[in-house]
């Protein structure tokens, strides 16, 4: 087997229209709802119920966590296959480099326009350590479970892309810009993982963009990248 | 495509689904439990127990923190009246085991309101979030009064805190001089048992927005009683000019208490 053939097979891509099975369907999306219903708790209720301990917060997104690995685990799914690979490093940077140069330029434009260029918040080490590591573990239930899910629902192809891009954006509301920064993402990035999935430069990626949007954005589009119960703090 | 197609697989993929689904809600029932606990205190407990022309009283206790002085506020026809904290003496509580120590007591003076009907709603604060969340709980029930044209004590205002088998204590100003001294005198049971200058010093009445030096406490010794309900009385002693007969005027109100 070629190499892209592997990479097709691995991103559940030989089934362009998806599976034809209906209850498979639903089982499908019951678990891209679940994940995504964990995402929201923590962002909507979690957060704020328990404003005094990051650690509550935490909860939900770990019941997700545990929710995946367990799918993973029924269905058959080796790591690999998921995107914790090297390989294809390389190839889903290439992939991804023109739609973030793309992005890149129309961010530093808004940034030239507004003169809103700024640093602050970057030279916090300790931030960007931490927007690595939450950039992983959103792309990895992005695409290495949402992605996928969303493949064995509608096929691969821009029904199930939109479907990820949508999932995406409705996890950064009430945000307005942020939403729609994540929808155009998450499009991107999906379309890139069903071709190359690969989590680590999806994450890499995804810090990146975020970096930029920060560095270069006015503080009032993207408040901070604040999303759920605290953007309206 | 990775599917579950063996039903084993599918079957424990439902039963992760339905467990997580379920401590999910635990979860968030839990989390909204906690937050309602938190944010409204349930410890909560006093009422609003006098509203009229004299002012608004009551009581309130935080049972999970007895030694603590809970914040109240005071509301009239919904509008926001008065914050203040709940200390003054109320012996009735600790007789009735509500409070460990009589200091939960509330009262307000009315703001100046016209004639006619009117609802006084008295709020017990509560502090929750470090401080950032302050929420509101109504004690008892709303309390409608009436007001006439004229007050119903135009010459004085006092208050009559506590009576006890020990004691009877309260405090009586002039409105007329802040620095008037007023003769009061305690009735118990419907007969004269004492008569003094109402010119202890309260500090709190300062805080409470009575005019002058604050010196207009009174303090009176319960007389022997025999076992059993008494009532006791506290009235001013009103000269009404040279000549004639001195009028008596309440205080407060009546408090009952028992003599083991």
């Amino acid at each position: 087997m070629s190499v892209d053939a592997d990479l097709t097979r691995a991103a559940g891509a030989d089934d362009r229209a998806g599976t034809s099975d209906a209850g498979e369907r639903l089982l499908a999306l019951w678990e891209v709802a679940s994940v995504t219903v964990s995402f929201l708790a923590a962002a909507w209720v979690a957060g704020p119920f328990a404003e005094s301990s990051k650690l509550v917060g935490a909860v939900p997104v770990a019941f997700a966590l545990v929710l995946m690995l367990l799918s993973h685990r029924a269905r058959g799914e080796t790591a690999r296959e998921v995107g914790w690979r090297v390989d294809n490093f390389g190839r889903a940077l290439r992939l991804l480099a023109p739609p973030m140069l793309a992005a890149a330029a129309v961010v530093a434009l808004v940034g030239w326009t507004y003169r809103s260029f700024r640093v602050s918040k970057l030279e916090n080490w300790q931030w960007v350590a931490w927007l690595f590591a939450w950039g992983l573990i959103q792309q990895y239930a992005l695409h290495g479970f949402v992605n996928r899910r969303a493949q064995i629902i509608w096929g691969r192809g821009w029904r199930s892309v939109l479907a990820v891009a949508a999932v995406f954006a409705l996890l950064h509301l009430p945000n307005p810009w942020l939403a729609l920064a994540t929808f155009a993402g998450g499009a991107a990035w999906a379309w890139v993982y069903q071709r190359a999935p690969n989590i680590p430069a999806l994450a890499v990626s995804h810090a990146l963009m975020s970096l930029l949007l920060v560095w270069a954005l006015p503080p009032w589009v993207m408040q901070s990248l604040r999303v759920g119960f605290k953007y309206f703090n | 495509m990775y599917t579950s197609d063996t039903p084993p697989a599918r079957k424990r993929l439902i039963k992760y689904l339905v467990l997580k689904s379920v401590i999910d809600l635990l979860f968030v029932g839990c989390l909204a439990v906690g937050f309602y606990l938190d944010a409204f205190n349930p410890s909560l407990s006093g009422s609003l127990d006098e509203a009229g022309a004299q002012g608004v009283s009551g009581w309130v206790v935080d049972k999970s923190k007895p030694g603590a002085r809970v914040e109240v506020q005071l509301y009239v026809d919904g509008r926001f009246v008065e914050s203040r904290p709940a200390d003054f003496g109320r012996a009735d509580l600790v007789a009735a085991g509500v409070a460990e120590d009589a200091r939960h007591g509330f009262f307000f003076y009315l703001p100046p309101l016209e004639e006619g009907r009117h609802e006084a709603r008295v709020y017990a604060v509560h502090e929750s979030g470090g401080g950032t969340r302050r929420t509101l709980r109504q004690l008892g029930e709303a309390v409608e009064f009436a007001l006439d044209a004229t007050p119903a004590e135009p010459h004085y205002r006092g208050w009559l805190d506590e009576a006890t088998p020990v004691s009877v204590r309260g405090w009586v100003a002039s409105r007329a001089s802040a620095e008037a001294r007023v003769e009061v005198e305690l009735h118990i049971d419907g007969r004269a048992a004492g008569r003094r200058l109402a010119d202890e010093p309260r500090p709190d009445l300062a805080a409470a927005g009575v005019p002058g030096d604050g010196r207009h406490g009174f303090f009176f010794f319960t007389p022997p009683l025999p076992p059993g309900g008494h009532e006791a009385r506290v009235y001013v002693v009103d000269a009404a000019g040279a000549g004639a007969a001195p009028a008596l005027r309440l205080v407060g109100r009546p408090i009952r208490f028992d003599v083991p």
